[in-house]
């Protein structure tokens, strides 16, 4: 008797056990799954822009804003833990305040949101606008320079081709790197991605320009991670899976991130 | 026996929570401050405070000539309407104002009159924050319909240890917390039941003695903190809404007599283009820990703003009669009037 009922309890427990490993079928037709996807810009000493509130579409549909843009979020940014500014929807899945407000450099602005009952929250911190010295052409086809650090900022540099007249202005599309400060330095180097030929011309190169940008430290997991399976400037739109996110909530995705854009330097 | 069913169950347990999944996603924390729901509900609705509706005054040439086509409503005593009352208007306790205008459902517009209009300002401003956009506040109320009830309105007196000196806005502070029945409810029911909460309340606008009500409080009052620098004073936060004018200049536009209460700290009106209550301008400088007065021209914007405070948690309460330091009394116009009940 005492040597079934031990059989018995072992065969229960194997059937726990076993019962909770998972085998995950892949059925392409639920493979899609919604996410809301968050997406909202804050530059130092610029007018705030809104918050976008979309939703994912599968792949085998036509991106459509109309059926994307989210139209019953609750939501209100909070700024330095005090200033709440309620944003009320506008157009396209944007929200923004009612009135016209300016991002301040060194603040704190965190997100908070409901959609469909689940909670969204992201916080970033809007770094002062940086400031780059030394800067120099580096092996004839690039620009570096130093910039000055703060704690949980990066940063990187973009090249500036601007004659001053209207139309002559063409900068960099991407950063060739994002830097943070890990030898605890008082500055820390960035450079730009590899200028145009046109550019680099020395009968034109006097109009040429580093321009030094500073982020929440969130954006280097993003920048980091960005191009993961996705193409750059659509990685908003579709998906986002294996893309370093700093928006939490359930089935939510995206980025809130807070940056400055310093002055153009030779 | 015991000891193999024991090792077995310990067995279990370590091996089933092993297959136990983290939580991808860390539980987003809400900010249960219910006051940012209704900011953001009021803005929603058209941020009435901050527009150019508000004050909801009607003057009371225009409640004359209208006579018969609006519902005129009266929030003074009993004893006060017998004395004398718009012809056509009915006596109603302050409270019953929400549900006689949700019942009345009346395309007329709803005008309030108290003795001076300081009062019906107030309860009128709740009644418009409720999206009872028919309502108006007859300006200066019966004190402007005949010269019977001058009164009503206070006396001019001069500013004690006023100045003309700026005062700094204070930091931000948090917006102030308050209760609701049911948080997770509807915003509109949650908003209409502290509007009737509101409404309840007393709005003084007696002319003498140290009022101190509710939402009002006469001068005489603030003369007697400022006379006593103590913690009541300084737990008084005494603000000016108006034009900088108003704020820095005294009678007749005198730099020499200075024109604010001391540590009066001044806010732009809302006119439309600009006003320092948005929420993304300055509401919250204004301290949700202490005691607000709100002072304006003639105490009747103060006293629709004191309303939009108070909704918000704030602990404000309007300055009987505005700046009566540098305001005359207003001309009456000497309409007739009914007497009794």
């Amino acid at each position: 008797m005492s040597t079934k009922k031990n059989i018995s309890i072992l065969l229960f427990l194997i059937y726990f056990i076993t019962g909770c490993d998972q085998v995950d079928v892949i059925n392409p037709e639920i493979t899609f799954k919604e996410n809301v996807v968050v997406r909202s810009e804050l530059i130092a000493n610029r007018k705030f822009g809104g918050i976008s509130f979309t939703k994912t579409l599968p792949l085998e549909e036509s991106y459509d804003i109309s059926e994307a843009e989210l139209k019953d979020v609750e939501v209100y940014i909070k700024v330095d833990n005090i200033q709440v500014i309620p944003l009320h929807y506008q157009s396209n899945g944007i929200y923004n305040s009612l009135y016209e407000f300016s991002i301040k450099p060194g603040s704190t602005y965190e997100l908070f949101a409901k959609y469909n009952d689940e909670n969204i929250y992201s916080i970033t911190k809007v770094p002062v606008i940086p400031v780059v010295q030394n800067v120099m052409f580096s092996d004839g086809n690039y620009l570096q320079g130093d910039v000055t650090t703060e704690p949980d900022i990066v940063f990187g540099a973009a090249w500036v081709y601007s004659t001053g007249t209207v139309g002559n202005y063409t900068q960099a599309s991407d950063f060739y790197s994002i830097v943070e400060n890990v030898a605890n330095s008082s500055s820390v180097s960035v450079r730009t991605q590899i200028v145009p030929q046109e550019f680099r011309n020395p009968a034109v190169r006097s109009f040429l320009y580093l321009q030094p940008y500073a982020f929440d430290k969130a954006y280097l997991s993003y920048f980091k991670t960005k191009a993961n399976g996705k193409p750059v400037e659509d990685s908003f739109i579709h998906g986002g899976d294996g893309i370093s996110w700093n928006v939490q909530g359930k089935n939510a995705i995206g980025l809130f991130i807070g940056y400055s854009i310093g002055e153009l330097k030779q | 026996m015991r000891k193999l069913i024991l090792i077995l169950f310990l067995l279990f347990l370590v091996l089933y929570s092993g297959c136990l999944k983290d939580s991808a996603i860390s539980p987003v924390e809400e900010d249960t401050n219910y006051s940012k729901v209704f900011l953001r509900y009021l803005e929603a609705q058209g941020d009435y405070i901050n527009s150019t509706l508000m004050p909801s005054v009607i003057s009371v040439s225009e409640v004359k000539d209208s006579l018969g086509n609006d519902v005129i409503l009266d929030v003074s005593s009993a004893s006060q309407f017998s004395e004398g009352h718009v012809p056509g208007s009915l006596n109603i306790l302050s409270a019953e104002l929400f549900n006689y205008l949700d019942t009345a459902s009346s395309q007329k517009r709803i005008i309030i009159v108290s003795r001076s209009g300081q009062a019906a300002s107030y309860y009128a401003g709740l009644l418009r924050l409720a999206g009872f956009n028919n309502v108006y506040a007859m300006q200066f109320g019966m004190v402007g319909w005949n010269s019977a009830f001058s009164s009503y309105w206070g006396s001019s007196y001069s500013g004690k240890n006023f100045t003309n000196l700026k005062s700094p806005r204070l930091p931000y502070s948090k917006l102030p917390d308050i209760n609701v029945e049911n948080a997770s409810g509807d915003i509109k029911n949650n908003l209409d039941s502290r509007i009737k909460t509101l409404l309840a309340e007393s709005f003084d606008e007696s002319t003498f003695g140290e009022v101190n009500s509710d939402a009002s409080v006469h001068i005489f009052y603030l003369y007697t903190i400022y006379h006593s620098v103590d913690s009541t004073y300084t737990d008084t936060f005494i603000m000016n809404v108006g034009a900088d004018g108003s704020y820095i200049l005294g009678p007749d536009g005198k730099l020499d007599i200075p024109g604010h209460p001391p540590r009066a700290v001044f806010y732009y009106e809302p006119n439309g283009a600009i006003s320092d209550l948005r929420s993304t301008a300055y509401l919250q400088t204004i301290p949700s820990d202490k005691n607000v007065v709100v002072y304006t021209q003639y105490g009747q914007s103060s006293a629709f703003i004191v309303a939009y405070l108070r909704l918000l948690g704030y602990k404000a309460k309007s300055l009987l009669f505005g700046a009566r330091w540098r305001e005359a009394t207003p001309i009456a116009a000497n309409f007739a009037y009914d007497m009794g009940n």
